[in-house]
């Protein structure tokens, strides 16, 4: 039987099959492209274009488009537009295919003068360190939908232990309750103007989960035991205790006789000493912030939860959570992408962190300047440049370049685009690469010069190329 | 230095305290070519005054006849004076109820807003949300709309709007305000600086008095050449008449406006095809009143690349990097490959649908300067390339200018649904229809995929699903299907003219849509706001006539 004839090969080839997948095709772009107005571009990636049954279509037109020419062969010459537009939309199709299997595409992050090879890549993944090395790395795929999974990546780290689901958007609620087995834990804010809090903060002591020490704004907060209440609160100024000097302002609080003490230094001097109480502003002494403090337990433990939320119009997506199943870390416990946990593992303590995906060029980039000039006589951006040199690993230089807009870096099969500037006005601006790698870029560009050169021959010889039977309605 | 002092201290008098206002007899023709530095490049004063007036007021010309650059000269002497004057645009009602001001009406006071404090709120609201990337609601943006008015309006109030004068260093940065004269380093002063600054001082003063003759001589000095180029390009000679033809042709730009001319010339080529119609519908193209229409419409297409080639020549791009060029150049393309068909074709109806989409569309661009934006700004760093700009953006907008034709051949098409008997032209109109729809589809995918390599070039990636390629390969994707169906038999003259009419939504949506109702994605470049009414009157009356037609259609193929 001739290959063409087959029955199924027929409708896979067919013209019906080929309106029925630009059709399809243009439904579902409409929608991405709605999506991304209402919501963000990051969800109409994950909900449409990087969806498995979009790339199922894609994979279809590839099909019905190669098919098309089969079951034509051998083709007469006036076929022949018809077959090299076709080719020209197959490789085009096989070079995003490529891109998408082996392509690499992650950002590179840079302050003025700082150096990296390190790439961020936007796939979530959960990574084993064993002190400071990299053990396991496990890629966990963000679909938008929740998903109980029973991931067997996680059996070198402990036998039995799973990723149990996958949450694509989660927010976190975390709160101090009251535990007679407990730690001390603080809850508190700095509040300007009226007494709404401007900061809020939360202090714990002897808590894994809660530090004991934070910077918040420009001020250092700390909580600690007292030993001695009256040295303490001290309300003279004075000099502050050798140990406990910190360069920046700083509010400490004591816990003394499930009493909640406070002291404001600055300077490297006590300047203020009070007992704390809860809901009530107290000066700091400097300028009109005042500290509120909300909660003060001497013996509560936190609790937290997880909780899937649908991402808000125009904002950027919430944090993707896996939970983990009971292993060496303890019970079963969600991880909040960006969050790590460490435990104790057989060959000593461990980490695992549920991160982006990282990748390690084979060289790396050290940003010398950054700078973005001006039209004339306005604030408006004219460019950005990034003077770069490349380095080898081993740290030696291998030339200075300039990365621009419209201006990449080509190096060892990488490139390097100029993304994005961060100026946070620190004197130190920091540039913002894409880089990527693209092994079906010559396949793209292979296809649209067949492309077009298919619809010219096709324009050229227009003549009817006979449809595959079954097609003709009349 | 002494006569710096003096002069910054008259400059400075003058600025505000003029209260006598201009004499009204004093022609101000002179100034117009004056250069200032504005919106980061070089123009003409009557160029600049006009964009500023129209941001504050929303049209160039006063309620009290005054003219640009009379009403922007009063501003900057006797803003004080005329701050109780309702000049400043304001005629969004639930704005207007909102910050006490009466309901009904089209412009307010700078007194009545600028210490508004529920103004300032709603003001202070919508930048929260902006900031926060939230949505913003029609009253935030009108809200945001009417700050810039009011900080135009204390620009030029206070003699900072434009510099008028190069600053010693040369560079164009430098320029200095009139409020600026007297600062930093003019304490090292050139002769050819005080000439210019004298030149100033004496030109506010002739408008004060209302001396006519002094003000054209100062004029004149302030337009010389060696007047305002930067110092250090004067010996660069090439340098120095490039940029003063560039000023000299925006005001020739300015003063002719050749795309109104385009748009008049086709409107006279259509009517001219129309009477020939209802004359004789047996007259040959090639008669009297075809010649004419055909001479009209060259005179057109004339004129729009006379006004292109200017846009080009002062902007030094090419001319397709805002909304009203892209408008402006699907008109011309249209009207291209309209003549070019109907020469070829030998068909007067192909040349008067050419020339009503034609007429049309420039119109359109000059009738609505509020949402189509004619002035010629820097280009955001992303656009800075001629050769990709020229490539990609030319090739994506002709193909709308073919799909635009396709339409228009289309409507004329649906209209034979009313003319019994007519199913031999039905026929021929969809054969023109198709033709120039594979024009257009192999057009728009040539421009796709210059996009995708330009793309790939600036930004990493050949396709990454930006709503603008998306809303373009959608539309591409639409033509393909009635493209193929066409093929096999399935769509046949009719439909062949439905889906030409019908994909046109497609191109309205990646063109316009997708910049301005979707406003999302890396084209931001692109994004503005407002003639989302028109687009949708179009697309409801362009459905209608459709749908009528469609009926009409179906009961002449049933009896």
């Amino acid at each position: 039987m001739k290959f063409g004839v087959l029955p199924g090969v027929r409708v896979l080839a067919s013209l019906r099959l080929a309106l029925f997948v630009m059709g399809g095709l243009v439904a579902s772009l409409a929608a991405g492209t709605l999506i991304e107005s209402r919501w963000n571009a990051d969800l109409a990636q994950m909900l449409v274009y990087r969806s498995v049954w979009f790339q199922a279509l894609l994979g279809l037109l590839f099909l019905n488009v190669a098919l098309a020419v089969v079951v034509r062969l051998p083709l007469r010459r006036s076929q022949t537009g018809f077959a090299v537009t076709h080719l020209g939309i197959m490789l085009l199709l096989g070079g995003a295919a490529l891109t998408k299997s082996h392509g690499v595409e992650g950002m590179l992050v840079l302050e003025e003068g700082e150096s990296s090879a390190t790439l961020r890549l936007s796939q979530p993944v959960l990574r084993q360190y064993q002190g400071d090395t990299m053990a396991q790395e496990i890629a966990v795929p963000r679909g938008p939908w929740r998903r109980a999974w029973a991931l067997p990546g996680l059996e070198p780290i402990a036998s039995g232990t799973r990723i149990e689901e996958v949450l694509p958007f989660v927010s976190v609620r975390e709160w101090a309750q009251a535990d007679p087995d407990g730690s001390p834990l603080l809850e508190a804010g700095l509040a300007t103007g009226g007494d709404r809090a401007m900061v809020d903060f939360r202090l714990g002591w002897g808590n894994p989960m809660v530090p004991s020490r934070q910077s918040i704004d420009r001020l250092d907060v700390v909580l600690m035991p007292v030993t001695d209440s009256v040295q303490f609160m001290d309300p003279s100024p004075r000099d502050i205790e050798l140990g406990l000097v910190s360069e920046r302002p700083t509010v400490r609080f004591g816990i003394w006789n499930s009493q909640l003490l406070c002291r404001i230094e600055a300077h490297g001097k006590v300047s203020r000493a009070f007992v704390a109480a809860a809901g009530i502003p107290h000066e700091t002494g400097f300028g009109a912030v005042k500290l509120v403090v909300g909660k003060w337990l001497p013996k509560g433990r936190m609790e937290r939860k997880v909780e899937p939320v649908w991402p808000s119009a125009g904002q950027t997506l919430p944090p993707s959570a896996v939970r983990l199943s009971k292993g060496p870390w303890g019970d079963s416990r969600w991880l909040v992408e960006g969050e790590t946990i460490h435990f104790l593992g057989e060959s000593g303590w461990e980490t695992l962190g549920y991160e982006l995906q990282r990748v390690l060029l084979p060289f790396a980039v050290r940003l010398d300047s950054f700078e973005v000039t001006k039209d004339p006589g306005t604030e408006m951006d004219a460019g950005y440049r990034s003077m770069v040199t490349v380095l080898q690993t081993d740290g030696k230089a291998v030339g200075s370049r300039v990365i621009a807009m419209n201006e990449p870096l080509h190096h060892m099969g990488f490139t390097c685009y100029q993304a994005s500037f961060l100026d946070a006005g620190t004197g130190h601006a920091t540039s913002i690469f894409s880089v990527n790698r693209d092994p079906g870029r010559t396949l793209k560009y292979l296809g649209c010069l067949v492309l077009v050169c298919g619809i010219g021959l096709f324009l050229m010889t227009r003549r009817r190329t006979g449809p595959v039977a079954g097609d003709v309605h009349a | 230095m002494r006569s710096i002092r003096i002069f910054a201290f008259l400059v400075l008098s003058c600025v505000g305290v003029v209260s006598a206002g201009l004499p009204g007899n004093l022609d101000l023709a002179k100034l117009r070519g004056i250069p200032v530095l504005e919106g980061g490049r070089v123009k003409p004063l009557a160029v600049a005054a006009t964009e500023a007036i129209q941001e504050i007021h929303g049209r160039a010309v006063l309620a009290k006849r005054h003219a640009s650059l009379e009403a922007w000269f009063m501003l900057m002497l006797q803003g004080k004076e005329l701050e109780d004057s309702a000049w400043i645009s304001l005629s969004y009602r639930p704005l207007r109820k909102k910050i006490g001001l009466p309901e009904v009406g089209n412009h307010a006071s700078y007194r009545e807003l600028s210490h508004n404090i529920r103004l300032e709120s709603i003001v202070a609201a919508a930048h929260a949300r902006q900031q926060g990337k939230l949505p913003l609601s029609s009253l935030d943006r009108k809200a945001i709309e009417l700050e810039r008015r009011l900080v135009r309006w204390d620009m030029v109030s206070t003699g900072r709007e434009f510099a008028l004068l190069p600053g010693p260093s040369g560079s164009e940065g430098n320029w200095r305000s009139l409020i600026e004269l007297g600062q930093g380093d003019l304490d090292h002063p050139s002769a050819l600086l005080s000439e210019r600054t004298a030149a100033c001082l004496g030109l506010l003063q002739a408008l004060q008095r209302g001396d006519q003759g002094a003000l054209d001589m100062h004029a004149a000095t302030l337009s010389r050449e060696e007047m305002f180029l930067p110092q250090n390009l004067r010996t660069a000679r090439g340098q120095v008449s490039a940029s003063a033809q560039r000023v000299r042709a925006e005001l020739w730009l300015f003063q002719v406006h050749p795309f109104r001319w385009s748009w008049l010339l086709l409107l006279g080529s259509a009517l001219a095809i129309v009477a020939g119609q209802i004359l004789s519908s047996r007259e040959r193209w090639t008669g009297p009143l075809g010649r004419m229409a055909w001479e009209l419409a060259l005179a057109s297409l004339a004129t729009s690349a006379v006004g292109f080639a200017l846009r080009i020549f002062v902007s030094g791009r090419a001319p397709v990097t805002n909304m009203y060029e892209t408008t402006l150049w699907v008109a011309f393309g249209a009207t291209l490959f309209g003549m070019g068909f109907a020469a070829l074709w030998r068909s007067r109806i192909v040349l008067g649908a050419t020339a009503v989409a034609g007429s049309l569309v420039f119109l359109l661009a000059d009738a609505v300067p509020s949402v189509l934006d004619p002035r010629l700004q820097p280009l955001v760093p992303v656009l800075r390339s001629n050769f990709w700009l020229t490539l990609h953006v030319l090739t994506v907008t002709i193909s709308y200018a073919a799909f635009l034709l396709a339409m228009a051949i289309g409507n004329l098409g649906l209209w034979q649904a009313f003319r019994p008997g007519s199913e031999a032209f039905l026929k021929e109109i969809s054969q023109w229809c198709h033709r120039v729809l594979l024009l257009g589809v192999l057009l728009l995918t040539a421009g796709i995929l210059l996009g995708g390599v330009w793309a790939d070039y600036a930004w990493g990636r050949f396709w990454g699903w930006d709503p603008k390629e998306t809303w373009s390969l959608i539309a591409n994707l639409g033509y393909l299907v009635i493209l193929h169906g066409r093929f096999v038999g399935w769509i046949r003259a009719w439909g062949t003219v439905v889906g030409a009419v019908v994909g046109f939504y497609g191109v309205v949506m990646a063109w316009y849509g997708v910049n301005f109702i979707l406003a999302t994605g890396l084209h931001s470049y692109g994004f503005s706001q407002g003639g989302a009414l028109a687009m949708a009157v179009y697309a409801v009356v362009q459905g209608i006539y459709l749908v009528v037609c469609q009926m009409r259609h179906r009961r002449v193929a049933r009896n």
